[in-house]
């Protein structure tokens, strides 16, 4: 199924999306335009013979150049048969080009999803603070189609609905005579009057858009939550939030079928209105006695064969302007600050075997936090190898941000920062991040088997099974014991929908112990066992798998200070430390 | 909870339901009358407009063959017919305009009403289908498959419909150009529905697979999202990426698959309708030199056959494409008409009828002045699993918790804490026995909304949702603003909010992001307080919280549940002591039941004892 690759390149984009869109292999991009040239002359020649065709039927000699009258029903005939070809031809040419226009769009659309993984898979929490999952799963979801529209839809259709308008004005002159400066500018005339329509439909598209985020985000809360919605009885005032942004949403949306559908009327009809006015001029203005051969060609070209271009317009024009602004929106969201931007200055620590009087970590002047209401304040904090220490604090007091900034997740401000002696320069660098082992507070599973949630792979083989059941009989889960049947087969649903809070965390922690690194962060992630089971795990842990490592705990329960070495209380934005026997105390 | 597996992504296939289309009509219902009016003047728009051809056609033969005309135009001058098309083009278009925007319009309402009908319907499936249903399939069909209708049935249909009117007016002006090409083109017609035919099905597949493609890949970008700071720092980003890639490839191939084989059929009936201009051609052309048709009828055939070029395309197009539409109301109408939980009951505001059972507005008027008078727990003979064939949780369970009592609920993993909490407001269905609040048992005519309403439910994550701090204490909007600050004044957020000026405007992130863990228990406290529950019932409500906040929970409970029922589920023992009674279980028995110093202490030591072995 899928092979297991080597580091895979993040993909950047250091240019405006849409310029990364179309120049992106561009010699193919251009060949589109050239096909879709190509068919809408045959167009026109088709339509060429079709007036030729007409006029050897009356013997009428048109004025103008295309005026070999046919002597005999043989020429009638080739006259015919060579317009059905040009049509064929110039059809094939169209899909094949469509087809193409797709091919490139998907092209783009997989480099651009690439780079808006690689993005949400190294952006910082920091960076993140207001960007919620859905919006983020919604960038991938429309914004990325919707830019790479240029090319499915923009380039090809475009192609095909401007080459024929530029062309038909030489045609006709060339065909009957028309005068080719009053063609052109009634054909710019129209061409404006749909990219104004069309502009203010790309606005209550924008708007459309931006509902039906709104929208999707409240469902998703909806279904996640249904559970207590339903105990609490409140599914009627909770529909009544979603229906309240359905019904904003249909009534833009009335707006804009209206502002559409005038759009396509005024389009669907001015072929016609361009007939009747191009008949007009001719007879009056140039007192033009016209051939039956003349009038079906200006009926023809501007009636029938100007009927798609001129409906086409418009989505041309609101297709370019929704792929703009989605890739505007995209930019937004690739040029947050992520880890990749730090990669470039990578730090090598030098002595890797170190005195042991040296602390581990060693940390001055922690700050963190907004500037009115900082959270961590002039913190202080070493820790030797091999220690266990817990942090203690109430809420909110900045246990997990102390952690998150270790981890460089948050850009604490450090005065010091040294790990075994070398200072961590600027931002953490990845060799840091290399030491450190992070039990998260909120459980994160992936939608796989139970076998890959531990070893944090996708299709892991059987073959290391004992290993893992050792880890996971470390924090205490037997698969049979909690009903998974399966086993490590076991398949966990998206985001382990059918696993308990407890479940989840023992399954998180045995992921993170698979991991062999030396320090250990856990970020409160027991809350959700009972007392005892905490207990036996961090026993087991402790006495095992943990045993050599540097272990920083953050909790709330006392009854796991009898485990750690060192307690320290996280209060006013700072760590103190505190002895056991008193931390102890307070608990009765 | 008991593990329950996933269900497989219902797969569709073959022709459509009866029920989509019995479901659409539901949607049109309210505006039938208008529509006929709205269709008939959108028809009648489009045969002035395409009558252009033959006016074209009176216009060549005034040059070549006057006498063939009707009287009235034999002696017209060229600008009359000129004139003559005018006139149609503009009336023509004044009708087809008001056609179009007023249908379209009446679509978006239509289809609107499909959402807010399924929604309420998924709003009360039964539990089980959201345990074996993944989050992102359930949101595809609000988010994709309603978009993809949304879409559909506004302009496009309007554009199908007046497509369709085309095709007819244009059969209606080449019978009247002469009666034989009537024949040519309905067997035109039948080539063209053959291909359709021969394509629809490949089709219909192509667009089912792509919906069903685009759930995975959605659901593990998002799960990446979530899991970020974790994959980073393991360095697992390469396996991220490949599993995003693959996702991402297959969901992406089987969208070239689906665009290639409407491209291919495209130009399939393209060739079909150059072919048929060649035949018309050579008709036409035999017609002439047979004598029963004059140039002017050459043209008039060329043109509309032209003309049909683009409408028999377009048409098949938007067909392919408004099968997106239809595949969409498939998926709506599948939970459309999926059970409801059992008991339950859709609000009187329901307009669809889908044979689920509804309440009357006297029912719902009925329920809200409902007064909890006896709220007495009875579990009866309860015989429960989640579903057949998985192990029973509880079997011949019996509890009686009298109104008032404070019970403490204890009992490892797995021993039925839990499942007891979610049978009390019948979230399941039992397999035998009964589970009342007073004299309220949905199984004996009981009302299930206002069993579910008498208990308030403080789990240890409650729910946040991303709206206003008043919404969240009050979504009902049944408070003043008073008594929404006396809550939060209660519980110790009174220092909180006045951190955020006092406003209760304020918007809170999606699952509370900008809020501790202490602060949302206690806004989830305060939303308790609020609802005025008889019983209240905390799930392991306090065990992630610090002891300040803990000390001013149970603060807050022994003030304000003086007199009402309290089931506290816990792991830490300690936190017990503000329990009457305490209950014990294990495997879904009760296992000691009694006052709370004795229980635990027994509980303590068989816990220790089991440890050491």
């Amino acid at each position: 199924m899928m092979q297991m690759p080597s580091r895979l390149p993040l993909q950047r984009f250091d240019q405006p999306i849409y310029k990364a869109i179309l120049k992106d292999r561009w010699p193919w991009r251009a060949l589109i335009l050239i096909v879709s040239f190509v068919a809408a002359a045959l167009t026109l020649v088709a339509a060429g013979f079709q007036k030729s065709f007409i006029d050897s039927l009356t013997n009428f000699a048109s004025t103008t150049t295309l005026n070999f009258v046919a002597s005999d029903e043989k020429q009638q005939i080739i006259f015919l048969l060579s317009s059905f070809l040009c049509f064929v031809v110039a059809s094939f040419f169209t899909q094949i080009n469509n087809y193409w226009g797709l091919r490139e769009s998907l092209f783009s659309q997989r480099k651009l999803a690439q780079g808006l993984y690689d993005q949400s898979l190294t952006l910082k929490s920091e960076s993140l603070e207001k960007k919620t999952v859905g919006e983020m799963v919604a960038l991938y979801a429309t914004d990325v189609p919707a830019s790479t529209i240029l090319l499915e839809q923009t380039l090809p259709f475009g192609a095909s609905t401007f080459f024929p308008l530029i062309l038909t004005p030489f045609a006709l002159n060339y065909l009957v005579g028309t005068p080719l400066l009053e063609t052109c500018a009634l054909v710019v005339v129209v061409a404006i009057i749909n990219t104004l329509l069309a502009l203010r439909q790309s606005r209550f598209f924008l708007k459309f858009k931006e509902l039906a985020a709104i929208r999707t985000s409240f469902v998703n809360e909806w279904i996640q939550n249904i559970r207590t919605l339903k105990i609490l009885n409140w599914l009627e005032p909770y529909e009544a939030r979603i229906f309240q942004v359905r019904e904003r949403e249909t009534k833009n949306r009335i707006e804009m079928v209206t502002n559409g559908q005038i759009m396509n009327a005024i389009t669907s009809h001015s072929t016609f209105l361009f007939n009747v006015t191009a008949g007009l001029s001719l007879i009056w203005i140039y007192k033009r006695t016209l051939t039956p051969g003349e009038i079906w060609t200006v009926f023809w070209i501007l009636g029938i064969l100007l009927n798609r271009p001129l409906r086409q317009l418009p989505w041309f024009f609101t297709f370019a302007f929704d792929a703009l602004t989605s890739s505007k929106r995209l930019e937004g969201f690739l040029r947050l600050t992520s880890f990749n931007d730090y990669n470039i200055e990578k730090k090598q620590f030098k002595n890797e075997k170190h005195n042991s009087p040296l602390p581990l970590l060693e940390i001055e002047g922690l700050n963190w936090g907004h500037e009115e209401s900082p959270v961590l304040k002039n913190l202080n904090f070493k820790i030797f190898e091999g220690e266990k220490i817990a942090i203690l604090g109430e809420v909110g007091s900045g246990k997990s941000a102390f952690l998150h900034c270790l981890m460089g997740e948050l850009d604490g401000r450090f005065k010091n920062f040294l790990y075994k002696g070398e200072p961590v320069q600027g931002e953490i660098t990845r060799e840091l991040r290399r030491v450190l082992n992070y039990v998260p507070q909120e459980s994160f599973l992936m939608n796989s088997t139970l076998r890959d949630n531990v070893a944090f792979e996708y299709e892991k083989s059987a073959v290391l099974d004992p290993e893992m059941d050792t880890f996971l009989n470390h924090v205490d889960f037997n698969p049979a014991f909690e009903g998974l049947s399966d086993g490590l087969d076991t398949r966990i649903g998206e985001r382990g929908v059918n696993l308990s809070g407890g479940q989840k965390q023992r399954l998180s922690l045995a992921r993170s112990i698979v991991q062999e690194r030396p320090l250990v962060l856990i970020d409160d992630s027991m809350s959700q066992l009972d007392a005892e089971t905490e207990k036996k795990i961090l026993k087991e842990l402790f006495a095992g798998p943990l045993k050599n490592k540097t272990v920083i705990l953050t909790t709330h329960r006392r009854s796991v200070l009898h485990f750690v070495s060192k307690v320290y209380e996280m209060k006013n934005g700072c760590l103190a430390e505190v002895s056991k026997e008193k931390a102890l105390e307070v608990k009765t | 909870m008991s593990f329950l597996g996933l269900d497989n992504e219902k797969i569709f296939e073959g022709g459509f339901k009866k029920t989509v289309f019995q479901t659409l009509l539901m949607a049109y219902a309210p505006f039938r009358r208008l529509l006929v009016v709205v269709l008939t003047v959108g028809f009648i728009g489009r045969v002035l407009v395409l009558a252009n051809t033959n006016v074209i056609g009176f216009w060549v033969d005034s040059i070549t063959l006057p006498e063939k005309l009707p009287k009235l135009m034999r002696n017209w001058p060229a600008e009359n017919f000129v004139w003559l098309l005018l006139a149609l083009t503009v009336v023509g278009f004044a009708l087809t305009t008001y056609f179009r925007i007023k249908f379209s319009r009446i679509s978006s309402r239509a289809v609107s009403s499909l959402y807010d009908e399924t929604t309420l319907r998924v709003s009360r499936a039964p539990m089980s289908f959201f345990d074996r249903n993944p989050v992102g399939r359930i949101m595809t069909r609000f988010s994709s498959d309603y978009g993809n209708i949304f879409r559909l049935f506004g302009g496009p249909l309007a554009e199908f419909f007046s497509i369709v009117f085309d095709l007819i007016a244009l059969v209606i002006l080449l019978t009247v150009v002469h009666s034989s090409l009537f024949i040519l083109m309905a067997i035109y017609a039948a080539a063209n529905i053959l291909v359709y035919k021969l394509n629809r099905n490949k089709l219909r597949e192509a667009r089912r697979t792509l919906s069903s493609q685009r759930g995975p890949s959605l659901a593990h970008f998002a799960e990446t999202a979530q899991g970020a700071i974790s994959i980073r720092l393991f360095e697992k980003e390469p396996l991220f990426q490949a599993r995003f890639a693959y996702l991402d490839k297959m969901y992406l191939e089987s969208k070239r698959k689906t665009v290639a084989l409407v491209l291919s059929y495209v130009f399939q009936m393209n060739f079909l309708s150059t072919l048929w201009f060649l035949v018309v051609g050579f008709y036409s052309w035999w017609g002439l030199r047979q004598g029963f048709m004059s140039v002017g009828d050459v043209g008039v055939s060329l043109g509309l056959i032209l003309f049909s070029f683009n409408a028999v395309q377009m048409f098949f197009e938007w067909l392919t494409q408004l099968e997106e539409g239809f595949v969409g109301v498939e998926r709506m109408d599948d939970y459309l008409r999926r059970p409801l939980e059992a008991h339950m009951k859709l609000p009187s505001t329901a307009i669809y009828k889908t044979g689920h059972p509804q309440d009357t507005r006297q029912e719902e008027e009925k329920r809200k002045k409902t007064e909890f008078s006896n709220f007495d727990i009875k579990f009866q003979n309860v015989s429960f699993q989640y579903s057949e064939g998985h192990d029973w949780v509880f079997k011949n369970f019996n509890l009686v918790i009298p109104q008032g009592q404070k019970l403490g609920i204890i009992g490892r993993t797995g021993s039925g804490k839990s499942s007891l909490l979610q049978i009390l407001s019948h979230l399941y269905p039992l397999a035998e026995g009964s589970v009342a609040i007073g004299s309220n048992d949905p199984n004996l005519n009981g009302d299930l909304q206002s069993l579910r309403k008498s208990v308030a439910y403080l789990p240890q994550d409650p729910v946040i949702f991303k709206a206003t701090l008043r919404d969240n204490l009050d979504l009902e909007k049944t408070y003043t603003d008073q008594e929404l600050i006396q809550a939060l004044l209660k519980v110790g957020l009174g220092p909180w909010f006045d951190s955020l000026n006092q406003d209760l405007d304020y918007e809170l992130q999606e699952k509370g992001k900008n809020l501790s863990l202490g602060e949302k228990q206690l806004l989830g406290l305060a939303r308790c307080l609020l609802q005025k529950a008889p019983i209240f019932v905390l799930d392991e409500a306090t065990s992630a919280l610090d002891p300040v906040t803990e000390k001013i929970v149970l603060s807050v409970l022994r003030q304000e549940y003086k007199g009402k029922t309290l089931l506290f589920v816990a792991h830490r023992t300690q936190t017990l002591g503000i329990c009457d009674e305490i209950l014990w279980l294990e495997k879904g028995k009760v296992k000691l039941k009694g006052r709370a110093q004795d229980v635990l202490s027994h509980f303590e030591k068989v816990n220790l004892d089991s440890r050491q072995v």
